[in-house]
């Protein structure tokens, strides 16, 4: 009966010792068979971070919080943690504390320093070496009550907002909503028309992207020409030809100055000849619109002299018939003599009338003198 | 006149529990004392721990796993809104071993164990079995109340630890199936602020609850005057003094343990 009652009481508390055991191993999170190391971070506050919090690794649970102390100087806190072996650190490792709900629950993330959603925090490093730099997250319970005087806050205007709101606001409000549709179709229609022209000036510049591609392309040509001529000797041989082009221009220029330094005398004494003609052409119109009266008087006096020569030589040309009585006064020589002294003289008159008319007629001056 | 008179009945009723606290103190001395006779106690020990502990434990197991039962249907009722639902498994796992697994277990075996050893030293000492002990020199602490008195220091926390374990069973159960939780949101709930001195302060709390019981139930049994009536008055009182030690105790530790 002892011994009965020592295996019931024995098995009841080994059982409890192994329910103790096992629960608190299976409530604290910790993994079977998994060896874990301690790692320690530095931080200037930990919030409500307590021990048994888990510690995270991309989201995956890696260990937990195994203990909380203030540093030597009061100035940190320094965090133990138990992590999986087999974790491999990054390089830049920082750990994070961060509260995971509204509710005080906390936890310890293993972070690469380096990641977007934690560069911008301030990491405390501690001087203490293979001391991990660690950085807190406020307390969501702080930004709970910020969020809460915002609301307050937002309240207030909500309600003053309320008493400004009048029917007179109303109707502007309505207004200034009609105008800003109108602008804002003005500017659509805007936008449109600077729509089509960007895609026109889209089209040409991809024309000109063409053309600039095949410029780009002769060039390339033009360079491997050029490579070709230079490699070939053809450039030295041009630069020579230009060379001596160079210097036959030169002389050619110079030849040129001393030929055409001549040329503003000349020029000028064009210019003066052009107004001595302009001056002539002028005395011409004038003497022309003087002699124009005259020259209607002179017209059938000419006219006159015309049929008189024409008489005249109807008459010589009976009298070389012999023809008439002067034709047979021609007969005598003595007559002919006469009268061809007579012809001579008249036409030396016709000719002294047809140089200078002006023995014979009334006013008239040749050339204004 | 009547002046005199309440302070004659202040000044007696403080000399008798100034006596009462002295006699319990000179009768916890006495046991002290008696401690090292394991020879004597020892072999009495392990049949007390099973009629103590092992015995209890149906018991204990019955009120833990009702208590888990309610404790995730109220927390379910009270966090309907704004906070989560896996919290149920937080306050069934907090509250089951840091408050209402211990005490509840406690005010339970008041009445099973504290009663039970009052009437059985009561009788003993009303039938003078205590009084023929001392007769043959044998030393009665040694006897009836280092045995049983350590046997509730040891059991009480094993019976609390059971206790603990169903009550949380129940209401994970509870939660599973009546609240529409899944394992893995109670689990989370029941994880999110556990940390193992919890078990090392229910563990504590349960042992002082123990030794409580047992010694205010062995003082109230050799203290036992006047035959049956005696022994009922015994059993009674130990059974009040008892619950009111637990609670006594319960605030003494969370002040001393939990600041």
């Amino acid at each position: 009966m002892r011994f009965k009652n020592e295996a019931v009481v024995g098995a009841v508390v080994l059982l409890a010792v192994i329910l103790v055991l096992f629960g608190s191993f299976w409530l604290a999170g910790r993994q079977w068979g998994v060896q874990h190391v301690e790692i320690v971070a530095a931080f200037r506050e930990v919030g409500e971070l307590r021990e048994g919090n888990p510690v995270n690794y991309r989201g995956v649970r890696v260990g937990q919080v195994t203990g909380i102390r203030l540093g030597p100087m009061g100035d940190g806190v320094f965090v133990t943690m138990d992590v999986n072996e087999e974790l491999d650190l990054p390089p830049d490792v920082g750990v994070v504390v961060s509260p995971v709900s509204l509710f005080g629950d906390w936890q310890a993330q293993i972070v690469s320093q380096s990641a977007p959603a934690v560069r911008q925090l301030e990491f405390t490093v501690a001087t203490v070496p293979d001391v991990l730099p660690g950085a807190a997250l406020p307390d969501m319970s702080q930004l709970t009550a910020v969020a809460a005087r915002i609301a307050d806050q937002v309240e207030v205007l909500t309600e003053r907002v309320e008493l400004a709101f009048t029917e007179e606001t109303a109707i502007k409000l309505r207004q200034a909503v009609g105008d800003v549709s109108e602008i804002t179709a003005q500017i659509s229609g805007f936008v449109d028309q600077q729509t089509v022209v960007y895609d026109q000036v889209s089209q040409q510049v991809l024309v000109a992207t063409g053309n600039i591609t095949d410029a780009t392309a002769s060039v390339t040509r033009v360079a491997q020409d050029l490579e070709v001529a230079i490699q070939a000797g053809d450039i030295q041989r041009m630069m020579a030809n230009v060379s001596e082009t160079s210097e036959n221009l030169r002389i050619l220029s110079a030849e040129l100055g001393e030929a055409t330094a001549g040329v503003p005398s000349l020029i000028t004494r064009a210019d003066a000849a052009m107004i001595s003609f302009s001056e002539l052409a002028e005395d011409v119109r004038q003497t022309l619109r003087v002699l124009e009266p005259q020259l209607e008087e002179i017209g059938p006096t000419l006219a006159q002299a015309r049929q008189a020569m024409a008489t005249l030589d109807e008459t010589i040309e009976r009298f070389g018939n012999d023809e008439g009585t002067l034709a047979r006064l021609a007969d005598d020589p003595a007559l002919y003599e006469e009268t061809q002294a007579a012809i001579v003289t008249l036409r030396r008159l016709m000719a002294d009338i047809q140089s200078e008319p002006g023995k014979y007629l009334r006013n008239i001056r040749l050339l204004g003198r | 006149m009547s002046a005199q008179r309440s302070f004659a009945w202040i000044g007696a009723k403080s000399t008798e529990g100034f006596a009462a606290f002295g006699r319990f103190s000179s009768f916890t001395a006495e046991a002290g004392r008696a401690v090292p006779d394991l020879k004597t106690w020892g072999k009495l020990l392990f049949p007390l721990m099973k009629r103590i502990g092992v015995d209890s434990i149906p018991i204990a197991l019955f009120l833990a796993a009702f208590t888990g039962i309610v404790l995730a249907l109220q927390a379910s009722y009270t966090f309907t809104g704004a906070i989560p639902m896996y919290f149920v498994g937080t306050l069934v796992g907090k509250t089951m071993i840091l408050e209402l697994g211990p005490v509840l277990t406690g005010l339970a075996l008041s009445g099973r164990v504290g009663a039970n050893i009052a009437a059985e030293l009561g009788t003993m000492r009303v039938s003078e079995q205590i009084d023929a002990l001392e007769t043959l020199s044998y030393n009665p602490h040694s006897y009836l109340v280092v045995p049983r008195v350590v046997a509730g220091l040891l059991m009480f926390p094993v019976i609390v630890v059971f206790a603990n374990a169903i009550g949380i069973v129940s209401g994970w159960i509870t939660a599973i199936n009546l609240l529409e939780m899944t394992s893995q949101e109670f689990i989370r709930g029941l994880r999110l602020f556990f940390e193992p001195f919890d078990i090392t302060y229910s563990l504590i709390k349960t042992g002082s609850f123990g030794f409580a019981i047992t010694l205010i139930g062995c003082y109230q049994g050799f203290t036992t005057t006047g035959g049956a009536q005696g022994v009922g008055t015994a059993t009674t009182r130990a059974v009040v003094l008892s619950s009111m030690m637990i609670l006594v105790l319960d605030a003494f530790w969370a002040v001393t343990l939990l600041q």
